[in-house]
């Protein structure tokens, strides 16, 4: 059965694939909620992205530091993005 | 006169090449636009020409070509032009059947196929690698949904949690920029690996005829030619496919999308890095199946979503039925008649099913339109199939009654077998 599926490539391909697919996607929500209205949304920690979980509604933010939040989460997003051009430029497929 | 044969042979293996580049184009337009289209984060023309700007872009980016098609799948040693022109016309024929269909079904795979059932038509079992098949087809074509499913469903639960306080008309002008952003990395990704698959076999047709040196790089000429014939495709737009994806599996919007094309674009540039290669067509489709599971209250058509599935679990004996019928026709005629009835059977074959698409249209205009679940072509799939096959054959059988009786004809002087062939062809073919 091994030889037929290749369950360590698997394994990265899920566990890269989960924390890439939908990190990327969560950090990206997040931006656009620091940005929006805040009295529409309570601030989450930047580290809460990945598990997206419940960090309470804490005292809202000054604008300033949301802003820059945000746009460290547009940031990274971008940043992954140039990493998969380069990949893909690279040949590496 | 072998110089001549092999000449005709190799321009038709070129043609057909770039017919299949052009089929994949169009196929695979909806993999990376069918999201933003269905949310309207882009009207369906322009995503359709962005779309194929960047599978143009994409296929310039990088050349580093497998001049081998099938690699660990056939033996490549049996591998000649009569092989891959019937393998190639297998390909063309089950992405046409499947588009007329509506259905997304792996570009890729349909090629293997037809040049596995080739292969067997050529030589037998002993060409076919089967542990190569299962562990590199047909396995990656279960688990490919199944990853992709539950990585969008994850990343979609995220962006529906994060943002579930927030008025929608806010939301979506922001994640419909990242929608867009992530299908155009997916169709990016998609010039890149694709239109190389086309300039491979062309590379290996123009070495295996001699035009160019066995260690020849790609001439400018085919990634031309390549990547303008996947663009033109893809500017075409499969529309069919694309509402199928778009409409048919889940009601999506933008958070969903932008869900969906990012845990497409991660999984097939991760599937590749870890040397685990799965499908582009695959990825896509189980992406947005998951942003529907992911999404609270969301509803997922799995009867569409099964349909592909079986249509995926058939597209390796299906094409390679085709590629091996192409075969020995092209054996049984012999020589340059044998090359031009297959190809002959190919534009018939393409024509029919273009006809059969117009019987119930579907473009830009109403690419969009609700999904009523009546009269659409997936649900309907097993009526029209039956439709295009009834046409199919008898176009089949004409074609090769015909060519039978032009070779009888010519037995005396193969010489002149060409061209009373090509005549009768074109009376047989159907307007």
């Amino acid at each position: 059965m091994s030889e037929l599926i290749q369950f360590d490539a698997l394994l990265q391909v899920l566990v890269a694939g989960a924390l890439v697919g939908a990190g990327l996607p969560a950090l990206f929500a997040l931006g656009v909620r620091l940005l929006s209205a805040p009295a529409a949304a309570a601030t989450l920690a930047v580290e809460g992205a990945p598990s997206g979980t419940d960090a309470g509604p804490t005292a809202a933010r000054p604008t300033g530091l949301r802003r820059a939040a945000a746009m460290l989460c547009f940031g990274v997003v971008l940043a992954a993005c140039a990493v998969g051009i380069w990949f893909l430029a690279s040949g590496g497929h | 006169m072998d110089d001549v044969t092999e000449t005709i042979l190799l321009a038709l293996v070129v043609v057909t090449a770039l017919a299949f580049d052009f089929t994949n184009g169009f196929h695979d337009t909806g993999n990376a636009m069918a999201t933003s289209i269905a949310t309207r984060a882009l009207k369906p023309k322009t995503a359709v020409a962005l779309s194929a700007v960047l599978n143009l872009v994409g296929a310039f980016l990088s050349l580093a070509v497998a001049a081998t098609i099938a690699k660990g799948i056939v033996d490549s040693n049996v591998i000649t032009l009569e092989v891959v022109l019937a393998g190639l016309v297998g390909g063309i024929t089950w992405n046409l059947l499947t588009w007329l269909l509506g259905i997304p079904s792996s570009s890729s795979h349909a090629l293997i196929g037809g040049v596995v059932g080739s292969v067997l038509a050529a030589v037998g079992t002993s060409g076919v690698l089967w542990t190569g098949v299962l562990s590199k087809v047909m396995i990656p074509a279960l688990l490919a949904p199944v990853i992709a499913i539950g990585v969008a469903a994850l990343g979609t639960f995220l962006v529906a949690r994060i943002t579930k306080d927030l008025p929608q008309d806010t939301t979506s002008r922001g994640f419909r920029w990242g929608q867009i952003g992530s299908a155009s990395l997916v169709s990016l990704a998609h010039g890149t690996n694709d239109a190389q698959k086309s300039m491979g076999i062309i590379l290996l047709a123009l070495i295996a005829g001699g035009a160019v040196p066995a260690d020849s790089g790609v001439p400018f000429w085919v990634v031309l030619a390549c990547a303008t014939f996947m663009a033109l495709g893809t500017y075409l737009g499969g529309w069919r496919v694309i509402r199928t994806l778009g409409k048919g599996l889940v009601e999506i919007d933008s958070r969903q999308g932008m869900a969906a094309e990012t845990s497409s674009a991660a999984v097939i540039l991760l599937s590749s890095h870890f040397g685990f290669s799965l499908s582009t067509t695959h990825v896509a489709t189980g992406s947005i199946l998951g942003s529907g599971v992911g999404m609270p209250g969301a509803k997922v058509r799995w009867g569409v979503a099964g349909k592909m599935l079986a249509a995926w679990g058939l597209t390796l004996p299906a094409a390679g039925i085709v590629g091996a019928l192409c075969f020995w026709l092209q054996d049984a005629i012999g020589g340059v008649g044998g090359t031009v009835a297959v190809f002959t059977v190919l534009i018939g074959t393409s024509l029919a099913i273009w006809v059969a698409s117009r019987r119930k249209p579907v473009d830009a205009s109403n690419v969009n339109d609700e999904w009523d679940g009546e009269g659409e072509a997936v649900v309907d799939a097993a009526e029209s199939f039956t439709a295009v096959a009834v046409e199919v054959t008898a176009e089949a059988e004409a074609t090769i009654a015909a060519t039978k009786a032009a070779a009888d004809a010519d037995a005396a002087s193969t010489a002149n077998a060409a061209d009373p062939t090509t005549a009768t062809r074109r009376e047989g073919v159907p307007a």
